[in-house]
């Protein structure tokens, strides 16, 4: 057996002898040109590789190095406009004279306005840098109606000035948080990277969201006061329902519509406490919200997506208003006017609010949203009637229709009506509205206690868009 | 055998690891050859414009290209690129990207017309090119005024078969696409300033509004887009957010997408009717100025916020 193995063996042994070198040659040969060949294209293939890899990285470092000096501007911007914040707010606590406090009131707005875009680069999710920006906007819409009551005569009380002091001694903190940052950046940081300055940047103002922190409430009529802050639905009064009886209001609501799979959703915890339910109606998904306290619609929509480009009737308009009405009837919102209507791309928005004693609360608007196709209401949003609606105490007009169209400018095409409007968001006043033409339409509103001017709204009429107010 | 098995091995070794080297050496060529040709500046067919001009009267003058500079990058003129690039040691891929625009000495500056730009235009006439085009011309084909295929880009053609559309239609033949032909096609002129579907507004910030809703819930229920537009708006409100609806939409981190660049997409119908409904007041959250994905969500802080309401996927807080 091994005898025979070697035997067999040796034959191929000879025969290897004799090609091995000749084979040998030829594989070196060809690993050597192989290996060469590869070797030189890989060279060039890395070096081309390693040319554009290079690019890359110079591209990237260009991006990195425009961002930084995007928020590094930003930055600084914000460091200038806080510097003398509190110097000037205590000077103005001081001040004696008005004509002195209104220019102070308006450097204080002009630096608020500055550090309110600039803080709007940063990023916006963190408690504390949520209350500076707060801090600010008020800042700015507090100084600035401060400075227009000052102008108009009215000087600036005892509290108004200590509360300028107390505002002064936090722009103060504002700035120090402002430093903090600057001592990394005078470390060499940048803003971008890893570890940049902008990572701890909305950490640098943790103190302005702890508690203890002193802020002062700043209530007046501007859009940021703390007064529009914590709003109440003080309009849905009555008993809280269960969400089972909303499910009945909501068949008795929608009545005339073809309305299935009512399925409760699970209550909402916002500022208007409510039950939700999702619904198809007449085929389409719809959401509707009951309030928790007496079952009234506070907001109804529905998905008709893609079905509302056919054609429009053309008596849409005055069918879609009575059926608004009606519809809005029908969920308890009583004495109702049209004020407004908007029609864009076979929808239109209808604009209700309710009358007292003939004038128009315009704080209290019900929203009505209607097919044009086939004037079907599909839509209702009552959020302000929930906040703002409630019996009013109307003052009597001391200023006459009459006196009051002396003082428009340009001729009132329309009887003037009185309407109780929304000031700054804060206060209301009542008014003649005036609808005026000149070159487009224009709305004037003159105080019906003082004839003055308090606003005045321009209807934008575009093709397409519909009709809006400015 | 063994000494023949060594080689062998070598040799594939060799091969193994040249052939590695070289995957990964063309790997890093290519990939920063992407991002140039992918590049939003740069000129490929059915591009048209001053630049696109500039470059063909370029290539016209060294021999690459014969004919007349007429604006547009057709198939002719990508012949004639690819020659160019061949000549000078460039990618021969037919696209002007940065590099290829530095070697013909012309500048890839907004003021060229890619196809994407010429479609954001209001009308539609010799010259545009892009998606719509191809739209315009596919309708031509199918209603047998325009033979051949259609390759996007608006030519002489394409005009004579438009003003035979309109022609046959009644309408003024100049074609010209604007918004009463384009409604005759039963196509849609895409971009800000055009009109005929429902998309169609002049107000920036409703577009604004719609992409944020596209970007963020588009797979969300109605209500849930409307409840997205809403927050956006409620943070306008707020004395805590920026006072704009460009400023709380390009707050940084406030968006995912805007980071993820989803906010450049067309937003469709239901995007702009919720953005449109949100903008007339409708706002289900009632104040809520946060939202997030219970699911993916990983922010501690965000967590922690006390639970509104819930409308598909998004909590609202």
């Amino acid at each position: 057996m091994s005898t025979k193995q070697v035997k067999v063996g040796e034959k191929p042994k000879e025969n290897k002898k004799n090609k091995k070198p000749r084979s040998g040659k030829v594989v070196k040969t060809a690993v050597l040109g192989t290996v060469l060949g590869l070797s030189a294209s890989a060279i060039v293939g890395l070096s081309v590789a390693l040319y554009f890899a290079n690019e890359t990285v110079q591209t990237h470092e260009t991006y990195q190095r425009q961002m930084d000096a995007v928020y590094s501007r930003a930055y600084y911007d914000l460091l200038d406009g806080a510097s003398d914040l509190g110097v000037t707010l205590r000077k103005i606590g001081v001040s004696n004279s008005p004509r002195m406090q209104q220019s102070l009131l308006y450097e204080v707005w002009a630096s608020a306005s500055l550090a309110e875009n600039s803080l709007a680069m940063f990023e916006s999710e963190d408690d504390g840098f949520m209350q500076v920006q707060k801090f600010v906007n008020q800042l700015g819409d507090y100084s600035q109606t401060l400075a227009r009551r000052v102008s108009n005569g009215t000087p600036l009380t005892v509290e108004e000035r200590e509360k300028l002091i107390q505002l002064g001694d936090m722009a103060d903190a504002y700035m120090n948080a402002l430093q903090q940052v600057q001592n990394s950046l005078d470390e060499g940081k940048m803003f971008v990277g890893d570890g940049g300055a902008l990572e701890g940047f909305t950490s640098a103002f943790a103190q302005f969201s702890d508690p203890a922190f002193a802020y002062p409430e700043m209530i007046y009529d501007g859009p940021f006061s703390d007064a529009l802050e914590n709003r109440e639905p003080i309009a849905l009064t009555g008993d809280e329902i269960s969400a089972q009886t909303g499910v009945e209001f909501i068949s008795e609501y929608l009545n005339g519509y073809e309305v299935s799979g009512v399925e409760y959703m699970g209550e909402g915890y916002g500022d208007i406490p409510t039950y939700n339910y999702s619904l198809t109606v007449d085929g389409a998904d719809a959401f509707i919200q009951l309030g928790k306290n007496g079952g009234k619609v506070v907001s109804f929509n529905m998905a008709t997506a893609g079905d509302t480009a056919q054609a429009v009737k053309q008596d849409a308009g005055p069918t879609c208003q009575q059926n608004a009405i009606a519809f809005a009837k029908k969920l308890g919102f009583n004495n109702m006017q049209v004020v407004w209507s908007s029609s864009m791309n076979g929808e239109c928005y209808i604009n209700l609010a309710p009358v007292q004693n003939g004038v128009i609360l315009y704080s209290d608007l019900v929203k009505v949203k209607v097919r044009e196709r086939d004037s079907r209401v599909i839509g209702l949003d009552a959020t302000h009637y929930a906040f703002n609606h409630r019996e009013r105490q109307i003052p009597t007009p001391t200023v006459t229709e009459e006196q009051a169209k002396k003082g428009l400018s340009i001729e009132a095409v329309s009887a003037g009506r009185l309407a109780l409007i929304p000031l700054h968001g804060a206060r209301e006043v009542l008014t003649y509205e005036f609808e005026c033409h000149q070159n487009g339409t224009y709305f004037v509103y003159i105080d019906a206690q003082s004839g003055d001017e308090v606003n005045i709204l321009y209807v934008i009429d575009e093709s397409g868009m519909g009709s809006r107010t400015i | 055998m063994q000494l023949k098995n060594v080689n062998l091995s070598m040799v594939t070794k060799c091969l193994l690891v040249l052939l590695a080297v070289l995957i990964f050496a063309s790997v890093i060529v290519f990939l920063p050859i992407a991002p140039e040709t992918a590049e939003a500046a740069a000129l490929k067919q059915g591009s048209s414009g001053t630049t696109v001009k500039t470059m063909q009267t370029k290539l016209i003058n060294w021999g690459y290209l014969s004919g007349t500079a007429d604006g547009v990058f057709g198939a002719k003129t990508k012949a004639a690129v690819v020659a160019f690039q061949r000549a000078n040691g460039l990618p021969a891929d037919g696209v002007v990207g940065t590099r290829t625009a530095q070697a013909m000495g012309i500048s890839l500056t907004s003021s060229n017309t890619t196809s994407s730009n010429t479609s954001s235009g209001a009308a539609l006439k010799q010259g545009s090119s892009g998606a719509t085009v191809k739209t315009l011309q596919n309708k031509l084909i199918s209603l047998g005024y325009l033979k051949g295929t259609a390759d996007g880009v608006f030519g002489a053609k394409t005009k004579t078969a438009v003003i035979a559309f309109q022609r046959a239609k009644g309408l003024p033949a100049d074609g010209v696409v604007g918004a009463k032909t384009a409604q005759a096609l039963g196509i849609t002129l895409s971009g800000s300033s055009s009109n005929t579907g429902n998309n169609s507004t002049s107000s920036t910030d409703l577009n604004l509004l719609a992409r944020v809703v596209y970007g963020e819930a588009r797979g969300e229920p109605y209500t849930g887009q409307v409840a997205v537009a809403a927050v956006v708006l409620n943070r306008v409100k707020s004395s805590s957010f920026p006072n704009s609806i460009a400023g709380v939409i390009y707050q940084s981190g406030a968006f995912d997408c805007v980071a993820d660049g989803q906010i450049n997409m067309t937003p469709n119908d239901s995007a702009y009717k919720a953005a449109r409904d949100a903008l007339n007041g409708w706002d289900p959250t009632y104040g809520c100025l946060f939202y997030y994905n219970p699911r993916t969500a990983t922010s501690k802080w965000m967590l922690s916020r006390t639970i509104k309401l819930n409308i598909g996927n998004h909590a609202f807080c």
